[in-house]
């Protein structure tokens, strides 16, 4: 009985927390760093879910379809494929169980991903290249590891894989009897598909961080003095900007003479260039938190960090950290810092 | 015009003020973004927020998504004519080469008209099944089970989630199924199939079509339905569930009650003196206190100072956060 009301006490508290939480979110409609890169981190789990389902009903099908083709060779479908989908599928079946920490694993060591990497370059190596039923199974374990890292990365561990078939099949010395067809497909499908795999979810992941981030109506920075020649703002510029319609009223007049003020055009390729990882680094970064902390939170090191910020500031073609923060607060690429969430004293 | 605005004697507003009224209610009216927020119902104990009401601009194609999807086809589509080639080219070799370089062709033609297919799309997205039933009416011709071009009738399913609903994909899927199985039938007897072993393969096909939908509609929902609970989401962390990483959770606990305003704010920027924004403006402008001492022609620990008291007055934590905060509507402007 006592422990029933403790935890409709909780279930309570729980409630008036989310309702008052709730209420106030409302009325500040700001969205901390932090925040967004749990919401992004969220996405990115669900879709590493995902393709662990794709990965264990892949298998399951190869699984299915081998004594089809061994049937028409008048044989039983060979051992060591049968025994490598299996494998597979129980390995697959287990991350699946531990989920989460299989996830916290690939982002906090990247190097441990060469494992699920070399089980696919066997699960490809065990059967021949062409007709291989291991062909998608392989390429969703690859698609797995994908998720977690670059496109470079993914490209490389794509590589490797199908030089370990290479390999196997020169050693093996079938590689004359089967044709190229099955070859070069393999070598156009798998990077294919890793590459896709790399790169759709990183950019939906960059564009619900952006998303939340402009919640707050961006306010361009005006005092930006041009270091080379000046742009005066444009009309059309000014016309495209999203800060004109919320912020109109609230945002003083857009500064004149020799300021930069980031157009449209810009804008929309300097938004799109930058990676999810960058991304929730620069979201941290104009939270206030160190590099240690911003490390400990994406499960990365400190000198990773440092490695986001720099392929940042040099994807956008500017100065330093700091103009980087501004310059993705200015666009409403990342939320202000609550904390100048100040009345004006006047 | 606030009048707090002009209490501050910000010099060049006022000649403005007049030119950007108009405009700005123009803009408020049609205004682009985040109108998806407006007008919707708190969460009320625990619930989640109700999806949004299904509204028609959702399911408009973007002319840039259609434009990589399309550009992904043409990929499919030429990788395998290459495929084709390198095969031989099979009994039917002009033919096959005939069939490779329409699909290519239409696709690129589709790529470089992608404004009217787009409009097209837009009003009758159910002309996605045509599609559809032309690329496999190719794959028919090309010989169903020995086709190269059954991974580009693939990419019709695609295009179909992105232009149309659910149900119009499944469609897609059926017709596809549907002319890929009738093929299939005419051209070989099932026992043949079995003993030529090609049965997997045919399945394999078969299968393929309601499993590209099955990937691209569960990314396209989980995407949609994430995006529609982000509030929900976020106000849940902010109530105390965990992130996935514990350092996640911590800075989330540590911003919250200032994300909520439960924390009194910091002095502010009107304390700030006007060579201390000066400075921090400078800093956020991309340059470093070294540069901006030799500028100035004062010292370096002149500098530093007056960055240290900024960072005091306003509460950042970081020269990176001090220089984000030069963005911010309450920013007082040094510079005309």
């Amino acid at each position: 009985m006592a422990a029933h009301e403790a935890v409709t006490n909780d279930a309570q508290r729980v409630g008036d927390a989310m309702v008052q939480a709730a209420a106030v979110a409302n009325a500040v409609r700001i969205r901390r760093g932090a925040e967004l890169v749990a919401l992004a981190e969220r996405f990115n789990y669900g879709i590493f879910m995902g393709a662990l389902a794709f990965v264990g009903l892949s298998t399951l099908t190869a699984l299915a379809f081998l004594p089809l083709r061994a049937s028409a060779e008048n044989g039983r479908p060979p051992p060591t494929a049968v025994s490598a989908a299996v494998v597979v599928l129980a390995l697959t079946a287990l991350a699946a169980w531990r989920a989460q920490d299989v996830y916290r694993l690939l982002r906090n060591r990247p190097g441990l991903a060469i494992v699920p990497v070399l089980v696919a370059a066997a699960l490809l190596s065990v059967v021949s290249p062409l007709r291989n039923e291991l062909w998608w199974p392989a390429c969703a374990i690859l698609m797995v590891i994908a998720l977690q890292c670059s496109l470079r990365r993914a490209l490389v561990y794509s590589l490797i894989v199908l030089l370990a078939n290479l390999a196997a099949h020169t050693i093996d010395g079938d590689l004359s009897e089967t044709s190229p067809v099955g070859i070069v497909g393999l070598w156009i499908g798998i990077p294919f598909w890793t590459a896709m795999a790399a790169v759709i979810p990183d950019r939906m992941t960059s564009h619900i961080l952006r998303l939340n981030a402009r919640r707050e109506p961006p306010r361009p920075l005006a005092h930006r003095v041009a270091v080379g020649a000046p742009h005066p703002p444009t009309d059309a510029a000014q016309e495209d900007e999203p800060a004109d319609d919320l912020a109109a009223g609230a945002t003083p007049e857009r500064a004149s003479g020799p300021t930069t003020v980031i157009s449209a055009e810009r804008e929309s390729t300097l938004t799109g260039r930058l990676t999810t990882r960058q991304l929730e680094v620069v979201v941290l970064l104009a939270d206030g938190h160190r590099y240690e902390f911003i490390g400990a939170c994406l499960s990365i090191s400190a000198g990773q960090v440092y490695r986001h910020v720099r392929n940042a500031v040099e994807r956008l073609d500017l100065q330093n950290v700091n103009q980087l923060v501004a310059v993705a607060v200015a666009e409403g690429v990342v939320p202000p810092p609550a904390r100048s969430r100040v009345e004006p004293v006047s | 015009m606030p009048s707090e605005r002009t209490a501050r004697g910000r010099p060049g507003q006022e000649g403005k003020s007049d030119t950007r009224g108009p405009r700005a209610t123009q803009a408020s009216q049609n205004a682009p973004v985040s109108t998806w927020t407006q007008g919707r119902r708190l969460p009320v104990g625990g619930t989640p927020l109700d999806p949004p009401a299904p509204n028609a601009a959702q399911f408009q194609v973007s002319e840039r998504v259609l434009g990589i999807a399309l550009t992904l086809a043409l990929w499919v589509a030429f990788g395998n004519w290459v495929l084709a080639i390198i095969d031989g080219l099979g009994d039917h070799p002009a033919r096959r080469l005939a069939i490779g370089l329409v699909l290519v062709l239409s696709i690129a033609l589709a790529l470089w008209q992608r404004q009217a297919v787009c409009s097209v799309l837009r009003t009758r997205p159910w002309l996605v099944v045509l599609v559809a039933a032309g690329q496999q009416s190719a794959v028919v011709a090309d010989g169903a089970m020995s086709s190269a071009y059954v991974a580009v009738s693939m990419t019709s399913i695609g295009l179909a989630a992105i232009v149309a609903r659910a149900t119009t994909v499944w469609l897609c899927v059926a017709v596809l199924d549907i002319a890929y199985a009738v093929a299939i039938v005419a051209e070989r007897s099932p026992a043949e199939l079995v003993h030529s072993g090609d049965l997997a393969q045919a399945l394999g096909a078969l299968l393929g079509y309601p499993f590209t939908a099955l990937v691209v509609l569960g990314l396209a929902g989980w995407y949609t339905r994430f995006v529609s609970n982000a509030d929900a989401i976020i106000d849940r962390l902010r109530a105390g569930s965990p992130a996935l990483s514990s350092a996640l959770t911590q800075a989330i606990q540590i911003s919250a009650p200032r994300a909520l305003g439960l924390l009194p704010p910091p002095s502010g920027f009107t304390a700030l003196t006007a060579q201390e924004m000066r400075v921090v403006e400078a800093l956020a402008d991309g340059r470093r206190p070294k540069q901006i001492a030799f500028d100035w022609r004062v010292s370096l620990p002149t500098v530093r100072k007056h960055l240290q008291r900024a960072k005091r007055k306003t509460g950042a934590r970081t020269l990176a956060e001090l220089a984000a905060m030069t963005t911010s509507a309450e920013w007082p402007r040094t510079r005309p």
